[in-house]
């Protein structure tokens, strides 16, 4: 599990400052130590009789022996920089390593002076404890995202990535450096290896989840070699299924589905129409009201008692529940605003919600459009919690898994933190949202739901969803949102990284690995644009070659 | 130097009758710095007189070995009041080509007992008898002892030095075998007990860049002494007329003109940097000989590692 060819230097200790503890040793650079295989996040061991210690590069330091740049200053002629002594000064390389683990699993600090190697791809996967099976994410490589010898197929357990262990997968990035296409990538490789998911995506912005059935354009040859190392070299298998509320879409080609809702659809969630602060408590009652009252069938009939409610508060007689005017007032407004929506149907009385049992499938990513550009929040909000009330009604009752065969639904819920903001508070309108956000983060794994959330700042999501979700990745970030609490326990080496990663490369941090490993992922399979070519969507697909 | 030597000292003092340890002494090298110019020395001829202007051609060589050793001395306590040493030291070559130095082949190490009791001991260290109880004559065995290490690299060094190379030896050329016709060799002398020229008053005239005139000595064998060419060199500039002064040694065979003594102490002017300003002596001690110090320090047991080592057996 070691490269024994490739010796990169060996441990020592000092008496006072340099230690070496059960986290950490060091260990001084082999004077022709390749430095590519120094970078933080290579994998290195040392061998100490049978057993081997797998660990980390943190950090890589560079010292002379000068003692003070006063002497550094008069070693050369009291301060000519022209000046060349005829001895050059010593120089030594020094790395902080992090203990992964022990071939045999005990706990201590690596002793003496001892020889370390590279790892293999056999021993990166060992040293992080990545299982022979699971879902593909990218390979193991460092900042500068060379797949190399060492390079191993990053596989995370599906149970602890959509499953009953632990759930979730946050990806974090700033715009333009492939966030997006991470989320992609999880969410096609957990759909192509797993019989029994299926992933719906909430589309709010752009046409990132619109064109899914499209091989992406802009594969480059190094994607399609990570591709067909990644074992998906088409999307034959993929069911793509597109929904726009009313037809509203960014996509126009006849793929997507349009639907719209009905008061029997959304009676239950109209408090959503409100905040969760005290000023709306009462509006909130009111909607109830209008809710459980089997003689309102449409949003004409709520409206038309709402006015009838009015007129006798007005008149001082008795409304029925003791609804005060002001409150019936603002109901009647916000009820008439919702109805002139074009995805609502005010007059039918049915449900015209899609039907989801028919719709979630195994290896079926189902988008719903729901773009900042053509709704607005109030719309997004009640849509987005009417799907997730139900996806959950149907798995706990495990309706679901008898008709479709599908046990887990995992929510691709694109800039997360518009819905489970930190600062988020009972006042604001998507408070209830973000309880619903935060129930699939806390308890989801239990009934099958999970989250793929996508953000800029990661810092910004609530603690409780961000810290209940088993797989965090952050692809490029700037150095002020890395001055954020939530990234003090990563190396100091590992997160100055971050502000400078290219496309296709990301930090992952997993429950079940004992410290974050840097990823090297190809773009997204699938075209996350409008594709050029116009290619017949029917006859979608491009093999990879 | 290996465990095995470490219990081999300590079964030795554990067994050792009327044996009671201390180890509050210890000598080395750089400890005992005599006082300037405390005695004045003859020499065999002049050969140019008055201050001058070191040139700034120099000599030439592809490569440049130094020479160095150290030596760490610990009192371990006394054998019926008289006092017993344990002794280590080293010495190595370290080759400088093309700005690099790298050691050359194996350092040199030895370790043995000093001691002035005539009582007999086991040890599987050699065992060294002074006279007397003079602490000088301890330090003066200890010195005998490294230097017997450096003169065993002199030799080792002849057979390996080119004639386009030169060794830097770090002391006097007191051995014989650097008088072998065609070697290059040159001595640094740090320390100045005896003055070689005729006042003292020579130094407050000399300015870094500068030497002194250079005179011829006899060295090596009482019978047949060997011409060494020598000279004081000032390094760096300071008002302290003594501060970064040394003396250079070169056989009389490969210094024979004052344009030599000028190439020469060219030479061991382009030394003067980089500088290592923590170590002893820094404003004289050339930087290879500074890194080949620290290299053997590295190799050779420290004294706290030997006294805690040994705190059970000297208890």
């Amino acid at each position: 599990m070691l490269n024994e060819e490739i010796l990169v230097g060996k441990t020592f200790s000092t008496a006072s400052s340099v230690s070496s503890t059960v986290e950490h040793f060091h260990f001084w650079v082999h004077k022709d130590a390749n430095v590519k295989f120094l970078e933080p996040g290579s994998v290195i061991g040392i061998k100490d009789d049978t057993d081997v210690c797998f660990a980390v590069v943190e950090s890589v330091s560079e010292n002379m022996d000068y003692a003070s740049a006063l002497e550094a200053f008069a070693s050369h002629n009291f301060g000519d920089a022209e000046y060349e002594s005829k001895t050059d000064r010593f120089i030594c390389q020094a790395a902080r390593a992090k203990i992964l683990r022990w071939l045999s699993g005990t706990v201590r600090p690596v002793s003496g002076e001892k020889k370390v190697f590279l790892a293999t791809a056999h021993g990166v996967k060992y040293a992080f404890g990545m299982p022979d099976k699971g879902i593909p994410l990218g390979f193991s490589t460092t900042p500068t995202g060379n797949v190399s010898e060492q390079s191993a197929l990053i596989l995370l357990p599906d149970q602890y990535l959509f499953g009953k262990e632990a759930q979730g997968i946050n990806i974090g990035g700033q715009t333009g450096y492939a966030k997006t296409n991470m989320a992609l990538n999880a969410a096609l490789l957990a759909l192509k290896n797993l019989d029994d998911v299926c992933v719906i995506g909430i589309n709010v912005k752009g046409e990132d989840l619109l064109w899914l059935d499209y091989v992406n354009e802009e594969l480059t040859s190094e994607d399609e070699r990570l591709w067909r190392a990644l074992n998906m070299t088409d999307l034959k298998w993929l069911n793509f299924q597109l929904f726009a509320p009313a037809g509203i879409s960014l996509r126009k080609d006849g793929k997507e589905k349009d639907f719209t809702l009905s008061w029997k659809d959304i009676k239950y969630d109209l408090n959503l129409l409100f905040s969760e602060s005290k000023d709306d408590e009462n509006a909130r009652i009111l909607v109830s009201h209008l809710g459980s009252m089997p003689d309102i069938e449409n949003f004409d009939d709520a409206i038309r008692l709402l006015e009838e409610w009015q007129e006798a508060a007005d008149n001082e007689k008795r409304v029925p529940g003791s609804h005060h005017a002001a409150t019936i007032r603002k109901t009647i407004k916000h009820l008439r605003n919702l109805a002139s929506k074009k995805f609502i149907n005010k007059n039918f009385k049915k449900s015209v919600f899609p039907d989801l049992l028919s719709v979630i499938q195994p290896k079926t990513f189902v988008t719903f459009d729901l773009n900042d550009v053509l709704m607005t929040s109030t719309a997004q909000r009640m849509i987005f919690q009417k799907i997730l009330s139900h996806v959950k009604s149907y798995l706990e009752t495990k309706v679901l898994e008898e008709k479709t065969g599908v046990k887990r639904v995992v929510f691709f819920v694109d800039e997360l933190s518009k819905y489970a903001h930190r600062s988020m508070g009972s006042e604001s309108f998507l408070s209830g949202v973000k309880a619903g956000v935060k129930n699939i983060a806390e308890r989801g794994r239990f009934a099958g739901l999970s989250l793929l959330g996508v953000e800029q700042y990661p810092s910004q999501i609530d603690d409780n969803i961000l810290q209940n979700m088993a797989t965090r990745v952050f692809t490029r970030l700037k150095a002020k949102e890395l001055s954020a609490e939530i990234y003090r326990y990563y190396p100091n080496d590992f997160v100055r990284a971050i502000t400078r990663l290219n496309k296709g490369v990301a930090l992952l941090d997993h429950d079940t690995f004992p410290e974050p490993v840097f990823v090297r992922f190809p773009r997204s399979l699938c075209a996350t644009s409008r594709p050029n070519k116009k290619v017949n969507p029917k006859n979608f697909v491009v093999g990879v070659s | 130097m290996d465990k095995s030597l470490f219990l081999g000292i300590k079964k030795s003092v554990e067994s050792l009758e009327g044996f009671h340890g201390s180890h509050d002494l210890f000598l080395e090298e750089e400890r005992t710095d005599p006082l300037p110019f405390q005695k004045q020395a003859s020499v065999r001829t002049t050969i140019d007189t008055g201050t001058f202007d070191i040139a700034h051609h120099s000599k030439k060589f592809s490569s440049v070995y130094f020479i160095d050793g150290i030596q760490r001395t610990l009192m371990l306590g006394e054998i019926d009041t008289h006092p017993l040493f344990v002794h280590f030291s080293g010495a190595a070559i370290m080759r400088r080509k093309d700005g690099v130095i790298t050691p050359f082949g194996e350092p040199l190490m030895h370790a043995s007992f000093i001691t002035s009791s005539p009582k007999p001991f086991e040890s599987t260290l050699p065992i060294e008898r002074v006279d007397a109880q003079n602490p000088l004559e301890y330090y003066a065995r200890s010195s005998s002892l490294r230097e017997n290490l450096e003169r065993t690299l002199l030799k080792k060094s002849l057979k390996i030095v080119g004639s386009d190379e030169i060794i830097v030896y770090d002391g006097r050329l007191v051995f014989p075998e650097v008088f072998t016709p065609g070697f290059n060799v040159l001595g640094v002398i740090k320390r100045h007990a005896s003055l070689y020229v005729p006042d003292k008053s020579v130094f407050y005239s000399l300015k870094h860049g500068q030497r002194t005139g250079a005179f011829t000595l006899g060295m090596g064998d009482d019978k047949d002494p060997k011409p060494v060419v020598s000279f004081y060199q000032k390094l760096f500039p300071k008002k302290d007329p003594y501060y970064s002064v040394v003396r250079v040694e070169v056989p009389h065979a490969i210094c024979q003109s004052v344009s030599d003594v000028n190439a020469f102490a060219g030479f061991v002017h382009s030394e003067r940097f980089p500088l290592d300003m923590k170590t002893h002596q820094s404003g004289k001690k050339l930087y290879p000989i500074s890194v080949c110090e620290k290299f053997l320090s590295s190799k050779l047991p420290s004294i706290q590692l030997v006294s805690v080592f040994l705190r059970d057996a000297l208890q």
